[in-house]
């Protein structure tokens, strides 16, 4: 079972992780799921995978009535992000997803028709959770083509979907970075490999970099807190990625 | 179906054993499969039910405690009250108790509905792949689809009949405390000086059971459907 645990909380405004299911089969890559609480109404990001929708649902359950979210922002359109996309729609038939304006006609594959989705332009767009603002911040190229994470100013929250992801090993089960030198050595690979882009790693590093932002919250590994989320954009913009390029 | 000798009638003997099969599997799970997004509504509702009513019933032992410490300040005049505080403390605690593993059964509940939505949805993109041409790959699919509906199908059934038991027993439980607290309200009569005090926690733990008696029967309203 994944397990739903509270990583900001600010009255009624609740960041909400779920992660960690030591059920999950290990040909499925992990996945963090965020709930993004504002009274009554909620928010569900990068929802995760058909195969993992009951582990999903029950977790978000067991803390949070699932009928108060009303819409997911998809980060892109992998199918560990939203390929349990028709499964929320058949317990919420209203429900809307945000989503790249790249992938609108793609991602229907997995689920949903014309109206379930909101469009994200290239340049992102704000959005409401109950009273709070939430913005699409662009991240294209990092790896998707369209690609948004979503900043919460008054929490200090980025979920940044792929950018700070790490493949953790077996046991490792810390929902925080806490030793950032050994925890780099978990996210290098992934990102040496998965981000194709110089030139949009250094411009996501620029925009971040401005924003203001406590915790960096991937959709696979840990979260980055504090001095730590510098230090992650500081690594990031060193990197030299695009390793899958092969040169003949 | 006769077996035949000839290969064009084999092959037709074959593809009508498959149609035959596909109709079976297609037969055997529809009412079910239309009521699984129901139920997971359903579960869902019934689930925050259980939640309000653990919160609830944590509020109700600190209110049994609370009895327990009125009753020793007001000393001996009330000793038939400080009894019947002291069973209403035993009562929360066990209905505490209860209420726990209900959430627990309850949650599992709730994973075991989502998990066959996601079969369920499988089944109609098999059913609608054979919809022209059924090959016999396609009927072992459905097949094989059916026996893991039909595992999903018995353990929610079991985990509907498990939570209705419970909340059978926990209403129970919650008539054993009614008792108590209009047992705590008539002793608190006795209590001289104190006697304001005694019934209005008495009366305070009479109206936290019946809030939860109402949560608990609206509850296996919903598991009944």
């Amino acid at each position: 079972m994944k397990k739903m645990t509270r990583v900001y909380e600010s009255g009624d405004h609740v960041w909400w992780m779920v992660a960690r299911d030591p059920e999950r089969p290990n040909y499925l890559i992990d996945t963090n799921e965020y709930l993004v609480v504002s009274g009554e109404d909620a928010l569900l990001t990068d929802p995760g995978g058909s195969e993992v929708f009951a582990a999903v649902f029950s977790a978000i359950a067991a803390e949070v009535d699932p009928a108060r979210i009303h819409a997911l922002f998809a980060s892109h359109q992998d199918p560990d992000i939203i390929s349990s996309l028709a499964l929320w729609l058949e317990f919420n038939p209203n429900l809307r997803c945000y989503l790249s304006q790249l992938w609108t006609t793609f991602v229907p594959h997995f689920g949903g028709q014309a109206d379930t989705f909101v469009a994200l332009p290239d340049e992102g767009m704000r959005m409401k959770v109950g009273r709070h603002d939430l913005v699409a911040v662009p991240a294209h190229y990092l790896h998707s083509s369209g690609n948004f994470h979503l900043h919460d100013e008054q929490a200090g929250i980025l979920f940044s979907g792929d950018v700070g992801a790490a493949i953790l090993p077996v046991g490792e089960e810390a929902l925080f970075v806490d030793d950032f030198d050994r925890h780099i050595r978990f996210a290098e690979g992934f990102h040496v490999r998965w981000m194709g882009s110089r030139e949009a790693v250094l411009d996501w590093c620029e925009r971040a970099s401005g924003l203001s932002i406590d915790m960096l919250c991937p959709q696979h590994g840990a979260i980055y807190r504090g001095a730590d989320v510098m230090r992650f954009i500081n690594w990031f913009a060193e990197l030299k990625v695009g390793t899958g390029l092969c040169r003949r | 179906m006769i077996a035949s000798r000839s290969p064009g009638r084999a092959v037709v003997v074959k593809k009508r054993r498959g149609a035959s099969a596909l109709s079976a599997c297609t037969r055997g799970c529809e009412d079910e499969i239309t009521a699984t997004a129901r139920d997971l509504a359903r579960v869902t509702e019934l689930n925050e039910k259980i939640k309000a009513v653990v919160s609830i019933s944590h509020g109700l032992q600190l209110d049994a405690i609370n009895a327990r410490l009125v009753a020793r300040r007001a000393g001996h005049r009330v000793r038939g009250y400080a009894v019947v505080s002291t069973e209403l403390r035993s009562f929360s605690r066990h209905l505490g108790y209860q209420m726990g593993e209900l959430m627990g059964n309850v949650g599992t509940l709730v994973g075991g509905i989502a998990d066959v939505l996601r079969i369920v949805r499988q089944r109609r993109h098999l059913q609608a792949a054979g919809r022209s041409k059924l090959p016999p790959g396609l009927v072992d699919a459905l097949h094989r689809n059916e026996v893991a509906l039909r595992q999903g199908f018995e353990a929610n059934t079991f985990g509907w009949r498990r939570a209705d038991q419970e909340l059978r027993h926990s209403l129970k439980l919650c008539e054993t405390g009614r008792v108590l607290a209009r047992g705590a309200k008539i002793e608190a009569v006795y209590g001289g000086e104190r006697s304001d005090e005694l019934i209005q926690t008495s009366q305070a733990i009479e109206a936290t059971i019946e809030l939860i008696r109402d949560r608990l029967v609206a509850g296996r309203t919903l598991v009944k459907g």
